[in-house]
């Protein structure tokens, strides 16, 4: 599972394939940690919604109280693409590009979530 | 660009059985041996005949080696089975798998299919974590799964949204054109049910911008075809569907390492596909694009070179999708309205262009040409997408 220090994956050179991107950035994405690429570096924990959806329906009953709950693509600022949630905002309120920093969710005392909260101007 | 394969094989029968809610009691091989029946039948074939097979297992995994137990099952000896892994392009690229074995001299008559069982007896699964770690489990699923594929559309119709404008009050134009085809296919799960544009914008949102009429819904059904050489076409009951160009499109598996996700990887298997063929999107006479979504549809037809990036809100405004209008689309009434049994949606995607060129297709036979044919697939979230052009012999 996830753990608090995520580090960043090296060699995280942008997936820009010529005629189908040309506005791809780094998306190495967590899979490289999968692939067990580490740099040892921890990322800083902020970035921005890349993309957002507000989900209505749990597709599994231990989300059944979430609802409706913010999924979304965030962009941290090291480059790297993560799913996560945005808390602490009126689901109907976060957009695109919104700044967003990590809040952790400590879903029991072994596994925490890095979810995103807006970052307080 | 090798094009050896232009022309070179074609589809002769084609099976299908209904979308339904559920179908009680029938499991998904009985579903998918019935259309493949249906299918060999339709081809003027018998099961004897049928030396290639490709089918794919769908929702009932029952581990591997699943085409010899099909085989088993149906009673037919292939000489050359594998199964497609294309997910929702899997009717495209099972057209593509088979003309190229046939081409490659591996089979003459490959059955091709794919089946949804559900069971409206038992309580359905809930879609959860798996239990291996993947990439999924370890870094999508603990933020909340998804309803199908719901929220991950709805992230690319909500990034499209904020790059080029186009919300729901023109996406709704694809559902209910679509409705009207499907109002004309006594198939079609919602054949009785017409739908206006106040009907597709005030129905409940079920991931946040998508609302329900613009989304599939989970179906029981199959559909199978059967393709063979041309040589052998010619001779056949029904007039082929020659396979005149097709290609894939991989991307990736999740949208987070895709570097823009409203940019769909049909682009690449089009640009290959209209190559192959000779002929380009301004050529095509009937459109079957993969909709599981409108977003999808819309995303398709740019990139397939349909209409510049950014415009297609406006496009599916501009013209008439219905099977009687200027630019034909998912006449049978697409997945939206004719119904996705899993990826026997996409395959009826492929059957409905092979009726649109024999011109047996009933009340929505496009009144105009129909001699060239353009299909696509999709898979996953993006993640896979194929192209392909059928054609009469006219068009060869």
């Amino acid at each position: 599972m996830l753990r608090r220090n995520i580090a960043s994956p090296t060699n995280a050179a942008p997936h820009v394939e010529p005629g189908f991107s040309t506005r791809a950035t780094s998306a190495l994405g967590p899979s490289a940690l999968v692939l067990g690429r580490w740099s040892g570096s921890s990322l800083a924990g902020r970035g921005w919604v890349y993309a957002s959806s507000i989900s209505y329906q749990p597709a599994h009953p231990a989300f059944a109280d979430d609802v409706p709950y913010v999924l979304a693509i965030i962009e941290l600022d090291e480059g790297v693409r993560m799913h996560s949630n945005v808390v602490g905002i009126d689901p109907k309120e976060v957009e695109i590009g919104m700044r967003v920093e990590v809040a952790w969710d400590d879903v029991t005392p072994e596994i925490s979530l890095p979810k995103f909260r807006p970052i307080q101007k | 660009m090798r094009d050896n394969m232009r022309g070179a094989a074609a589809i002769v029968g084609i099976g299908e059985l209904k979308p339904e809610r559920t179908r009680p009691g029938r499991d998904a091989m009985s579903l998918r041996a019935e259309a493949a029946y249906l299918a060999i039948q339709d081809a003027g074939l018998t099961k004897t005949d049928i030396d290639g097979m490709i089918l794919e297992e769908g929702m009932t995994p029952t581990g591997s080696g699943y085409n010899p137990k099909m085989a088993e099952y149906m009673g037919i000896y292939p000489t050359f089975a594998t199964g497609c892994d294309a997910q929702g392009a899997a009717g495209v690229t099972m057209a593509l798998q088979a003309a190229a074995y046939i081409n490659a001299g591996l089979c003459d008559y490959v059955l091709c299919g794919m089946s949804a069982a559900i069971d409206g007896s038992r309580p359905r699964r809930p879609a959860g974590p798996g239990h291996t770690e993947t990439a999924t489990s370890e870094f999508s699923a603990p933020f909340g799964p998804t309803v199908g594929a719901n929220g991950w559309y709805a992230m690319i119709a909500k990034r499209y949204e904020k790059l080029y404008g186009a919300t729901v009050e023109k996406r709704a134009k694809i559902s209910v054109d679509l409705r009207y085809n499907a109002n004309h296919n006594p198939m079609a799960i919602w054949h009785d049910v017409p739908i206006t544009v106040d009907d597709v914008v005030n129905s409940r949102i079920v991931a946040d911008p998508l609302h329900l009429l613009e989304c599939v819904m989970p179906c029981a059904g199959a559909c199978a075809f059967i393709v063979t050489r041309a040589d052998i076409a010619r001779g056949m009951r029904h007039k082929p569907a020659y396979v005149l160009g097709g290609a894939n499109g991989v991307s990736r598996g999740n949208l987070t390492h895709v570097g823009e996700i409203t940019i769909s990887p049909v682009g690449r298997a089009a640009r290959k596909a209209f190559a192959m063929s000779g002929y380009g999107p301004s050529d095509v006479q009937v459109m079957e694009i993969y909709d599981s979504f409108t977003i999808t549809v819309m995303c398709e037809l740019e990139e397939s070179g349909f209409c510049p990036k950014g415009t297609a809100g406006d496009w599916v405004q501009e013209h008439d999708l219905t099977f009687k209008g200027d630019k034909p689309l998912n006449t049978h009434g697409g997945q939206l309205s004719y119904g996705q049994a899993s990826t026997a949606g996409g395959c009826a995607q492929v059957t409905e262009a092979v009726r649109q060129i024999r011109r047996d297709a009933g009340e929505h036979q496009v009144p105009g040409p129909t001699d060239l044919v353009y299909v696509t697939g999709s898979g996953g979230t993006f993640s896979q997408q194929s192209a392909l052009l059928l054609a009469s012999g006219a068009a060869l």
